[in-house]
């Protein structure tokens, strides 16, 4: 079957349609969020970390999901449209991020029983100093994620089901934040759960579907006659921009309090496997949904914008049912990847912020509410900055590539090396974000990662061989 | 001697310039190098990812549901 190549203006899906899967799905997570917040010992520990037992089934479904987000679904696909074969591998590479946490995964289970954030690592390791520079990059990093998201919920599904961007906006944003409140992490890691499973289990479901309407050997035939540079696999750009997008990912999960709130929720025995397991499942996503932008490409199907890609394909190819099928899937991403940033946020704010540095006297239920605030208090702020809508955000969060991937290394040494030295530590936070920066701007966006942390490396090395420190591992236990 | 060594090293330095740069200058003429995914690798990656994914709900799923009998879900 061809796809008629004609310009898609209209929602992919019936108002009507969409309206009740928004109803189902919001129903659905806000009471199985409230319903498994109720499991719980009720302390503060179990509001924001689960109770610290997580199994290795929601462990890996919960890495799965967070990682999962509305890029994954729509932009993976336009890097397989625009790029080939590169374009999936480099997104695909995106989950060594995960992959290669997982020996950190389980040293910092090891080092930190007590832990809640990653926020607690770098003070009790660097000190203060340095908790501030690092506190500044994941600031700017997970307001830019916030955003993304929220704005891209608005985005999508105007362009799905023609809902206003504002209403779709409060949709995904509210339904998150009503069930992170009320369920803090079991209410995430339970939900996040079913979203992979949903998620994945579409994917495959879309993917074969598509793959049975046009066989590979029919779009590789087409590919090669008509862009046989997509199938090229000698590509030293392509080979430069994998790794950026491998680094990148690296640099999102080291430092970023989602994966570490996941390891401290996470059982001892399940902490490494989940991580390898989340990862390995998370780089067929883009492999699969980048197959997509190759048969949209072999059919030269005519996109009103190509990160609609995925949407367009599937309801030509599948009718109504494909893009009711897409429509789930894509608000489970958003809903899966916010509903984390907002738990793991409110811990780092409410653990690091108001608990050690502004009132370390503190009560367990006071710190439980004063989390719950924090939950709140995010939701509202990032529906306050998404309420303008910004289309070229998404190349805004690029940047912050540069400032994450300089976190990598002294994360990394931190963890294994007694001799890092804390003011290597900050100097290669600096230096590894301003060059990283500047190579975005005077280069190109695919080398600012790269540039970064490889900078951010040899400072970090060098300053720590120059003055070698001393550092007392059980100085870790406390946090 | 050492005039004649600086002699014979410039010597040799043009000479290479000479074999080389001709080398150069066609390899920047031609067509950057080329390697198409033939159609086995094509269906590797694309059914093998479908595949992957597929296996990892039915793992997924198998994992929770062991752990479910035995309480170790939370």
């Amino acid at each position: 079957m061809v796809i008629s190549p004609t310009l898609a203006v209209q929602p992919f899906l019936a108002p009507g349609i969409a309206w009740a899967l928004v109803v189902i799905f919001s129903v659905l997570w806000i009471a199985l969020g409230v319903s498994w917040g109720r499991r719980g010992s009720g302390d503060a520990d179990d509001y924001m970390l689960a109770g610290r037992n997580i199994g290795l089934a929601l462990s890996t479904a919960t890495l799965m999901a967070s990682w999962v987000t509305g890029n994954t679904t729509l932009l993976a696909p336009e890097f397989g449209y625009r790029n080939g074969l590169w374009g999936m591998f480099s997104y695909a590479l995106a989950g060594l991020g995960l992959v290669l946490f997982a020996p950190l995964a389980l040293r910092i289970k090891t080092l930190m029983p007590k832990g809640r954030t990653s926020g607690d690592f770098i003070r009790l390791r660097y000190g203060r100093a340095a908790w501030w520079v690092f506190m500044v990059i994941t600031a700017i990093y997970t307001l830019g994620f916030l955003m993304t998201q929220a704005m891209g919920a608005g985005i999508l599904l105007e362009a799905l089901s023609g809902f206003d961007y504002r209403l779709g906006m409060v949709v995904v944003i509210g339904v998150s934040t009503i069930y992170t409140l009320y369920g803090g992490m079991r209410a995430v890691v339970g939900t996040d759960f079913i979203q992979s499973l949903l998620i994945m289990g579409l994917l495959v479901l879309v993917a074969v579907l598509a793959l049975q309407q046009f066989p590979v050997p029919e779009l590789h035939r087409a590919l090669v006659e008509e862009h046989p540079e997509r199938l090229n696999l000698l590509l030293p750009a392509g080979l430069l921009i994998a790794w950026n997008s491998a680094l990148f990912s690296m640099g999102e999960v080291f430092h970023n309090n989602i994966w570490w709130s996941r390891v401290f929720s996470s059982r001892a025995s399940v902490v490494f496997s989940s991580f390898v397991l989340g990862g390995l499942a998370w780089m067929t996503v883009p492999l699969v949904t980048g197959s997509i932008g190759l048969v949209a490409l072999a059919q030269s199907v005519d996109l009103p914008q190509v990160n609609m890609l995925f949407p367009v394909v599937a309801s030509q190819l599948l009718g109504a049912g494909g893009a009711a099928l897409v429509f789930v899937v894509v608000f489970a991403s958003l809903t899966s990847t916010l509903d984390s940033l907002l738990a793991s946020t409110a811990d780092l704010v409410a653990e690091d912020v108001v608990f050690k540095l502004l009132n370390p006297n503190l009560s367990d239920a006071q710190l439980r509410q004063a989390t719950r605030l924090v939950v709140l208090g995010l939701g509202l702020l990032t529906l306050l900055l998404s309420w303008p809508r910004l289309d070229s955000l998404a190349s805004v969060l690029f940047f912050t590539g540069a400032l994450v991937a300089s976190t990598i290394w002294p994360v990394a040494y931190g963890l294994y090396w007694p001799s890092a030295n804390r003011w290597a530590a900050i100097a290669a936070m600096v230096s590894g974000s301003a060059v990283g920066l500047a190579a975005y701007v005077l280069i190109a966006p695919y080398c600012a990662a790269l540039l970064s942390a490889a900078v951010s490396a040899v400072v970090m090395g060098v300053g720590t061989q120059l003055q070698p420190e001393r550092f007392n591992w059980l100085t870790l236990k406390e946090g | 001697m050492a005039r004649s060594r600086m002699t014979t090293r410039w010597a040799f330095a043009l000479a290479a310039i000479a074999v080389l740069l001709p080398v150069a200058r066609a390899g920047e003429a031609s067509a950057p190098p080329r390697w198409l995914a033939d159609l086995p690798l094509l269906q590797v990656l694309i059914y093998g990812s479908v595949a992957g994914l597929a296996l990892s709900v039915l793992i997924l799923l198998l994992i929770w549901w062991k752990e479910w009998r035995r309480g170790d879900v939370w």
